[in-house]
């Protein structure tokens, strides 16, 4: 599942109407400019691995999934998130600064696939 | 509608006017390990310990505050009049303090605060946890509801793997290496040699720490605290009783306790905590002194790489350079500042909620000069700092051997 035309799935977050602030954390209050001018927006699942790490010891809803990345991701459009990246096995397949895209979801899990630019 | 609170930016150091300064007067913890006991047996059996050690009977407790995060593992909520009725103090009011690897430290704030305000004069604060009987893949699932659940472990991150991607994120910013976080872990377990109360006595080589599995890329199994049972307790008095009871006194220089974003994804900068650097900085200035005063500390390892950053948020080293300061044998106990004496979460054990209070303990062993084959030579002011999960909440606390 790398590049192409496959499906970019939406990320759910809010905006500060204030300061600009994006989050996809829940939030009721800006926690830069405390404005409580929060509105609900979607965010294209495209982005740039922040940090990330390899689980080869999952826990137990991922315990047949072992092991896959976790990435904490800067959105294109200017906000984190987190992800999970199923089938990266090792630190050689995954770098700071990747490319990567938002695939779908399991569950809470928001489905990542390097885009391989 | 906008909110009418003060900027973020102006949430510093209130003025604070205690009525009483505190003491730490007594003190104890348990063995650390796979231990037998319940929580509640422990932490009961080691609050008497603590109180004997503090010269007094449990009648002069006037107040408790315990900490058992994962007591629902044990099927037991609500353990503080448990606790207080097995030790004798059925009347008295006590308190359950939850803040996950910090609760017992945030415990002891409380208790220092109900003492500085002048509302008791004579407190207990006590931790324990019993988490072996769980199995790694229980116990891993436990911990990670202590991260944002629905953002973090439910894209399958583990604890160890969030501070792995710390881990990642400082490798990448300072070149900090896979031997300088080896570095950590091998000090801290050849101080837990010198700790016969410690979960590991085992002498870790940088071949078996280059072979032990990897758990969350990049730590190893040596990178990571087991997990552990036991028990920690302390006895804190105002300065007026303590001075009745003691000699010697110990004084509670600073208690201070800050917060950082609590999601990763919300940081600006991956590579520090900010709320342990923001509860150090009030803790100095509290105390009214500065890191290079602090003869020996006890940070919260629960990874090596959050040794490394504990040392470099509390200001004892600069931004990433931390590692290169373990791999230099700076922070070893006859190094020039001694960082976990005791042998750490990582090796003497992290029992969650007894390692607040353990914390305190070692530094109150090595304030008084009985520390053992681990005594670091003069101390006289020690640093605990103590965080819970990946630093949402934070606890520093200075502590002043005072004749
Ligand atoms: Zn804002």
């Amino acid at each position: 599942m790398q590049e192409g035309t496959a499906k970019q799935e939406d990320i759910e977050g809010v905006q500060c109407t204030e300061c600009g602030l994006m989050s996809t954390t829940y939030s009721v209050v800006c926690r830069r400019c405390l404005s409580g001018k929060l509105v609900k927006r979607k965010f294209d699942g495209r982005g740039r691995v922040r940090t990330f790490t390899i689980l080869n010891v999952p826990s137990e809803s991922f315990a047949a999934d072992a092991p896959y990345a976790y990435v904490i991701v800067d959105l294109h459009e200017g906000c984190g998130t987190s992800g999970w990246m199923p089938g990266i096995k090792s630190a050689v397949d995954l770098a700071i600064g990747d490319e990567v895209v938002c695939r779908g979801r399991r569950g809470d899990a928001a489905i990542f696939v390097k885009t391989g630019g | 509608m906008s909110l009418a609170v003060a900027p973020a930016a102006a949430t510093g150091q209130k003025e604070v006017h205690p009525v009483q300064k505190v003491c730490v007067i007594g003190s104890a913890m348990s063995k650390f390990g796979k231990m037998n006991e319940t929580s509640r047996e422990s932490i009961a059996a080691t609050s008497m310990k603590a109180i004997e050690d503090a010269g007094i009977g449990p009648g002069e407790i006037d107040a408790s505050f315990y900490s058992n995060a994962f007591g629902v593992t044990e099927s037991q909520l609500h353990i503080g009049p448990l606790i207080n009725t097995a030790i004798g103090l059925p009347d008295k009011p006590s308190l359950s303090v939850e803040s996950a690897c910090s609760s017992s430290s945030a415990a002891l704030n409380e208790a220092y605060a109900h003492i500085a305000a002048g509302l008791e004069e004579i407190c207990l604060v006590a931790g324990g946890e019993k988490l072996s009987h769980l199995g790694t893949m229980s116990a891993t699932t436990y911990f990670a509801m202590g991260s944002d659940f629905r953002y973090e472990a439910a894209n399958g991150v583990t604890f160890p793997g969030l501070y792995a991607s710390m881990a990642v994120a400082h490798m990448k910013k300072f070149g900090t290496t896979q031997d300088m976080l080896a570095s950590v872990a091998i000090k801290n377990h050849d101080n837990a040699l010198k700790n016969p109360l410690a979960h590991f006595h085992k002498k870790l080589t940088r071949e078996a720490y280059m072979e032990s599995p990897v758990v969350a890329y990049p730590f190893h199994l040596y990178d990571c605290c087991p997990f552990s049972d036991g028990a920690a307790a302390v006895v804190v008095a105002s300065e007026e009783r303590a001075r009745k009871i003691r000699d010697e006194v110990v004084e509670i220089a600073a208690s201070e306790r800050a917060g950082t974003t609590a999601t990763l994804q919300d940081r600006e900068d991956l590579t520090s905590i900010a709320g342990a650097a923001l509860a150090g900085d009030r803790a100095y200035r509290a105390a009214r002194i500065g890191p290079e005063d602090i003869d020996v500390a006890e940070v919260h390892d629960c990874f090596t790489i959050a040794e490394i950053m504990a040392t470099e948020d509390l200001r004892f080293f600069g931004k990433g350079e931390g590692g290169r300061a373990v791999q230099d044998g700076v922070t070893r106990i006859d190094g020039k500042l001694p960082v976990n004496p005791s042998g750490g979460l990582k090796a003497k054990g992290h029992p969650v909620s007894a390692t607040g209070t353990a914390q305190i303990h070692e530094l109150y062993e090595q304030l008084l000069g009985k520390a053992g084959d681990r005594q670091v030579e003069g101390a006289e002011i020690g640093l605990a700092h103590n965080v819970g999960a990946t630093g949402g909440s934070c606890s520093v606390h200075i502590l002043k051997r005072r004749r």
